[in-house]
């Protein structure tokens, strides 16, 4: 008798250790079956991070803003980020399917949001739910992940953080207004921007002030740099291949 | 004997159980079925509403392209003809729905072919959201085929297997279609935007 419950306990451990074994393994690729829904063990979290690429303080805030678009707006949130799954090409098949599993969003109104980042491979994809559609319509999906996705995660400084952040600020503001929203700049773009104004003053109050030739100093100032240039057209325009640009349908 | 009528009621209450049970399911099943089928349906009228926006944006740059913009507009009429009632989806009607979509997938594909030619037009803000609507319609044309074949997966195999199969063959449960794959449909169609 003491052989047979020897032998059972032995069973129970040596299948645990090769379920927990599988479970590590199946961390590197994320399926719709495998992700953690956070959400079911404790209401208040929405966002998705096994893999910790947020940051927790992050989380916090993001989950917070999750939490009042739910409470305020009835619209229920899965936001995923983790750095590889199991059909990247296929990510919209992959967010869908994660919404209709879990039913994310009230069955009376399919007011779900699912948003879904695959870091390592560098693809996102938002899929509102049947109810949403009218309120974040392909396009407005589109630019947000463009606008506050690709923005922050694109580049030699990839930011994650402020990625989910502000895409989590601007969907319960576009929600709860209606209208588009617009990140507050950053100190350094604020620097910029003040260098910019300053430069234009100078510049415009130099036009009016003229030498005794008569030729005001803009246009001298202008004149230098032409020529000492030999003659070739000026500078480009301001960052515009920063932002957006290239990277077909959800993809950076 | 008393017993006997008891055991009796009690095989035939369990037998009519059974049989509400099943039918139920299959019911229960070909509705799932054809509520995806409809989905398909709402998906491409969608499109095929997108349509002559899109080709009044595309004429707008691309005049010449006459061929082309006949093309999309004959595909569309044609799938437009095809009114499919998903309660009574034969297999000839069926294909005549695919053959239809698929023809106006291609002319659509001819129709953004045509654009890449055109610098202007696709830098143009409104194709652009254009582009973003058709590639989100086409999504959900291909999610909705998918959940139609995977609820006629589920209800074929019901009808199919012991003991619904006697019940489908009595109450006239008839095996449904599904969507297969065209040639050249593996190629997902590239919409650089």
């Amino acid at each position: 008798m003491k052989r047979i419950i020897n032998f059972i306990v032995m069973f129970i451990i040596m299948i645990s250790i090769t379920s927990c074994n599988h479970a590590s393994e199946g961390n590197d690729i994320w399926t719709i079956d495998n992700l953690p829904m956070v959400h079911l063990k404790d209401s208040t979290k929405y966002l998705v991070n096994p893999e910790h690429i947020v940051s927790p303080e992050a989380e916090d805030s993001i989950n917070k803003y999750l939490g009042m678009l739910e409470h305020r707006n009835g619209i229920q949130t899965v936001m995923v980020i983790v750095n590889k799954v199991d059909r990247p090409d296929d990510l919209g098949t992959f967010a869908n399917d994660l919404g209709n599993k879990y039913g994310v969003g009230s069955k009376t109104t399919d007011k779900g949001l699912v948003v879904v980042v695959a870091y390592d491979q560098h693809k996102w994809f938002i899929a509102p739910g049947k109810g949403l559609e009218s309120t974040f319509p392909d396009i407005r999906c589109k630019h947000l992940g463009k606008d506050f996705i690709v923005k922050h995660v694109k580049g030699d400084s990839p930011n994650p953080d402020k990625a989910m952040l502000s895409l989590s600020k601007a969907l319960y503001f576009e929600s709860v207004t209606g209208e588009q929203y617009v990140e507050p700049m950053t100190a350094e773009e604020l620097v910029i921007l003040i260098i910019i104004g300053i430069i234009i003053i100078v510049f415009i109050i130099g036009f009016f002030i003229k030498n005794d030739d008569g030729d005001s100093y803009s246009i001298l100032f202008l004149d230098a740099i032409i020529n000492s240039s030999g003659g070739g057209s000026g500078g480009g325009s301001f960052g515009g291949g920063s932002f957006g640009g290239g990277g077909a349908g959800g993809s950076w | 004997m008393k017993y006997l009528n008891w055991i009796i009621i009690g095989i035939v209450c369990i037998l009519c159980l059974s049989t509400c049970g099943t039918y139920n399911g299959m019911v229960s099943k070909q509705e799932k079925a054809t509520k995806a089928f409809a989905d398909i349906d709402a998906a491409c009228q969608r499109r095929a509403d997108l349509l002559p926006n899109l080709t009044k944006v595309v004429k707008a740059y691309a005049k010449h392209e006459k061929e082309t913009f006949t093309e999309v507009a004959a595909a569309r009429a044609a799938a437009s003809q095809i009114k499919v009632d998903p309660e009574n989806l034969t297999p000839e009607k069926l294909a005549e729905f695919q053959k239809a979509q698929g023809q106006l997938s291609a002319a659509l594909g001819k129709l953004m072919v045509v654009s890449e030619k055109y610098p202007d037009l696709k830098a143009n803000e409104n194709f652009r959201d254009l582009q973003t609507q058709l590639e989100g319609t086409e999504n959900r044309i291909n999610y909705a085929r998918q959940k139609y074949n995977e609820a006629v997966q589920s209800y074929n195999i019901s009808i199919r297997t012991f003991p619904s199969v006697i019940f489908a063959n009595m109450f006239g449960f008839d095996k449904m279609e599904m969507f297969k794959a065209q040639a050249g449909a593996e190629k997902t169609p590239d919409l650089d935007i």
